[in-house]
């Protein structure tokens, strides 16, 4: 399998692999820095799997689902998957630092469950430091004799990302596609919290999810209490969103309003909650010390009015793929008083 | 016409009042809704498009296609709101002497006269007993309370029973956590008191009954001499040593105080306090023998109450932090899907399983008011057996403590099984034998009930009209935080 890990050496990145003594790459494409991991294709590209410096990382596991979310950024297409576990584990053999933390998503990683386990259990093995984030629909936790397992092989490095989109199944079911989806996500949710799994609860900001928002806090806060935090994400536009953007992009006032409702409830009730994947311009300023610089760096850009703005260096920018939709950004001349934002 | 899609109702209970209803769940989640929408939803009429249905769903009301999986999740609910039973009976009382240095007005305790000679002590002996026993307690953490009479007249025996506590708990398989409480009238506070309470993370519970006139008139030294003047020296010592997480106080409400109740506070405020408990008369012990002269109406209390509460709260919205305990522990049954245990006041009772008292002679009590019924009138019925000659499952697995508190249980009620309060309330079998000769009284009829429904509907009327600003304050009540960690500030722009 042709994946090389970037090692410098006379100050020009090269590939270190057996069969390839060196690789000069371009200056075109993502710029790689020494100990990422690249897998280089026949045709001469060199793809970025794993980079040392980002905050995070995730190895894909599947790109099968057991749902249809409508505003999915990897969308299933039904096809083979290649040898997804042989190629996380080989990342795994080049990475050489531990990382803080490793993602591990698909499709749905649940849905080849053996392969999940292997990849748990080597990460642990290999970086016992390492915070093993799995993003999961939830749904096969649903089956207590397999978040015992998962549990056991994670131990407490192990993070459970779930999204739940509404406070009741009319609202999640409808956007995942598959009927009684939210009473199974619930069960998987109890079924981590006895089994003592950290989890992160999602959410993703589109209309229907924004309208619902809440009434999903307040759900969230009485049923469900025992979640680790709330992850509260802006729509990325990009797989399945893009056909329907009018339909799911909601709007900025409306959004605010709910978030603020949102972050209220949890406050609250004691739960943590960040906002992710959001420009502070955005959304209200008494929200910022909530927001996060989540945007991974390959896929964020700041448009040319940021620079004028007070805040950008506090600001997280926004996914690249909305650049092509406009009006985005508004930047903001004036500073706040007692302005707050999280330490990044 | 809309889709109607058949749906069903989940248990709840209601009260219908001014063109709404109030709507609790059965884990105590409430909801509001006009008249007209609440009679579509009881008629399966509500449109399953209609942002109340979804409200509904969302909120355990309604459920379509998944009644299994709600069920589920409901009990789940059900259980934690009832998790304080799990632990069993975790209040343990000790009457260390039933003499004391003052003579309240109200005396709870009836207390005898300070000389009246240590045979109405606890013997040493008596207080093994009873800690060897609380130790068989099933809890993972308990808590000791000193009562009386005045506690620190036998100041010794505290101290012997923290020590002998101590040495006792460290020999278990599994040692438990131990919380202790001084209820004293800080007549008397010794030095070495103090510094024996503060040493062993005992907690100070105390009486202020409000500004020295009225104290002195309600709790008057038996020497006859004014209580307030060592009791504020005293609390100041106290609170300066422990910090005031440490000292509270609680009131006992009598026609003297009910109209000054904001005087009151600003006492409790002078003198550093942190936190008041609102606590209405008790009609037990030298109370109900001078009803006439210490009774108060129910309307008279509801009013005072929701008028004192006024001023905490613009206590609190100027920045000081300071809960009515009372208050405090209705809303985190409103507002939190948490269980909260206070023996007076849940379901089932807390008499026995939650709380119990053990008298100077090794009698144990289901409660401090089953006491007071027996020294009152000789009445056994609330006596669970003695120290000294029953058994741990005698006392506490005995037939009639399971048939008082199956009797004591708002769920199985007649009268409170439909109560739209029942998840926010609760019985006290005591009171109901002692005021009407049966534990289980036509409830609606009771003072009792109609003081806790006008409280109820006060609290709810709050929570109905608040702005952020309220109900960052009841939040931060409920969560023992300052307003500062909560409140979601607005930042202005320069």
């Amino acid at each position: 399998m042709p994946l090389a890990r970037i090692q410098l050496r006379d100050g020009h990145p090269k590939a270190l692999q057996s069969e390839i003594p060196s690789l000069l790459l371009d200056g075109s494409g993502v710029p790689v820095s020494e100990h990422d991991v690249v897998l280089l294709e026949p045709d001469g590209r060199a793809i970025v799997l794993y980079q040392a410096e980002a905050k995070s990382n995730a190895l894909f596991l599947t790109s099968r689902c057991n749902a249809r979310c409508i505003m999915c950024p990897q969308p299933s297409q039904g096809e083979a998957d290649g040898a997804p576990l042989e190629m996380a584990l080989r990342i795994l053999d080049l990475i050489t630092t531990p990382p803080l933390a490793l993602g591990i998503t698909g499709g749905e990683p649940t849905v080849r469950w053996k392969d999940l386990c292997v990849v748990v259990g080597r990460i642990r093995e290999k970086f016992p430091e390492t915070n093993i984030e799995v993003l999961s629909n939830g749904m096969r936790f649903r089956d207590y004799a397999l978040v015992r397992e998962l549990a056991e092989i994670g131990g407490d490095r192990l993070v459970i990302g779930v999204p739940l989109y509404g406070a009741c199944d009319s609202v999640h079911d409808e956007i995942v596609g598959v009927p009684g989806a939210f009473w199974a996500t619930l069960d998987g949710l109890c079924n981590l919290e006895r089994a003592g799994v950290y989890v992160e609860l999602r959410n993703v900001l589109q209309q229907t999810t924004v309208r619902d928002l809440p009434d999903w806090a307040e759900f969230v806060a009485r049923y469900i209490p025992f979640i680790g935090h709330v992850a509260l994400m802006g729509l990325e536009p990009t797989g399945q969103v893009n056909f329907r953007l009018e339909e799911l992009a909601p709007a900025f006032d409306a959004r605010s309003t709910v978030l603020t409702s949102a972050i209220r409830t949890f406050r609250r009730a004691g739960i943590p909650a960040r906002i992710f994947n959001l420009p502070l311009c955005q959304i209200p300023s008494s929200l910022w010390s909530f927001a996060e610089q989540s945007i991974s760096e390959w896929k964020r850009s700041y448009p040319e009015e940021c620079v004028q703005c007070s805040v950008r260096d506090k600001c997280g920018g926004i996914f690249a793929s909305w650049s092509s939709f406009g009006e985005q950004v508004s930047p903001i001349l004036l500073l706040p008083e007692n302005l707050q934002c999280h330490p990044c | 016409m809309p889709i109607t899609s058949p749906y069903q109702l989940l248990p709840f209970r209601f009260e219908r009042e001014n063109g709404r209803a109030l709507l609790v769940n059965e884990a105590g989640q409430y909801h509001l809704l006009a008249e007209e929408v609440f009679d579509d939803y009881v008629s399966k009429r509500l449109p399953r498009t209609s942002p109340q249905y979804r409200e509904l769903k969302s909120r355990f009301f309604l459920v379509d296609f998944h009644l299994t999986s709600a069920i589920e999740h409901l009990a789940n609910a059900y259980r934690t709101k009832k998790r304080f039973l799990w632990d069993f009976t975790t209040l343990h009382m000790l009457v260390i002497t039933r003499r004391c240095n003052q003579s309240c007005t109200y005396c709870h305790a009836s207390s005898a006269a300070e000389d009246a000679g240590p045979v109405l002590d606890m013997s040493v002996e008596t207080l093994h007993c009873c800690i060897e026993s609380i130790l068989r307690s099933p809890s993972k953490a308990l808590k000791i309370e000193f009562q009386g009479g005045e506690p620190t007249l036998r100041f010794d025996l505290v101290e012997e029973a923290v020590r002998y506590a101590g040495e006792a708990n460290a020999k278990l398989d599994i040692p438990k956590s131990l919380e202790f409480v001084l209820c004293t009238n800080l007549v008397v506070f010794t030095p070495r008191m103090l510094d024996f309470v503060a040493r062993h993370g005992i907690h100070l519970s105390t009486s202020l009954d409000g500004p020295e006139e009225i104290h002195d008139a309600q709790r008057p030294s038996r020497s006859g001499c004014s209580s307030h003047a060592r009791f504020k020296e005293n609390l100041g010592i106290a609170v300066a040593r422990l910090g005031p997480g440490r000292v509270g106080a609680l009131l006992t409400i009598t026609p003297r105080n009910l109209h000054r109740l904001r005087d009151v506070v600003d006492e409790y405020v002078a003198l550093g306090l942190h936190s008041i408990f609102l606590r209405p008369l008790n009609p037990f012990g030298r109370a109900s023998e001078g009803m006439s002269d210490l009774g108060y109406t129910t309307e008279a209390f509801a009013e005072a109450y929701s008028d004192v509460l006024d001023y905490i709260i613009s206590l609190n919205r100027q920045g000081m932090h300071f809960p009515e305990v009372y208050t405090t522990l209705l809303l985190s049954r409103i507002l939190t899907p948490f269980s909260t245990g206070f023996v007076d006041l849940q379901s089932p009772a807390g008499v026995g399983i939650g709380g119990v008292i053990y008298d100077t002679t090794g009698d144990v009590f289901v409660s401090d008011e089953g006491r007071m019924l027996f020294y009152a009138t000789g009445d056994r019925e609330f006596l669970m057996g003695n120290i000294h000659r029953s058994s741990w499952m005698e006392l506490f697995g005995s037939q009639r403590l399971r048939d008082l508190i199956a009797k004591s249980t708002l769920e199985s009620s007649p009268t409170c099984a439909w109560c739209v309060f029942q998840s926010y309330c609760g019985s006290d079998p005591v009171r109901a034998y002692q005021l009407h000769g049966t534990v289980t009284p036509f409830v609606p009829a009771t003072e009792f009930c109609k003081r806790q429904k006008t409280i109820f509907r006060d609290i709810f009327r709050r929570l109905e009209d608040a702005d952020e600003k309220l109900l960052d304050i009841f939040w931060s009540w409920v969560t023992a935080r300052d307003l500062h960690e909560i409140a979601v500030l607005d930042v202005t722009l320069a």
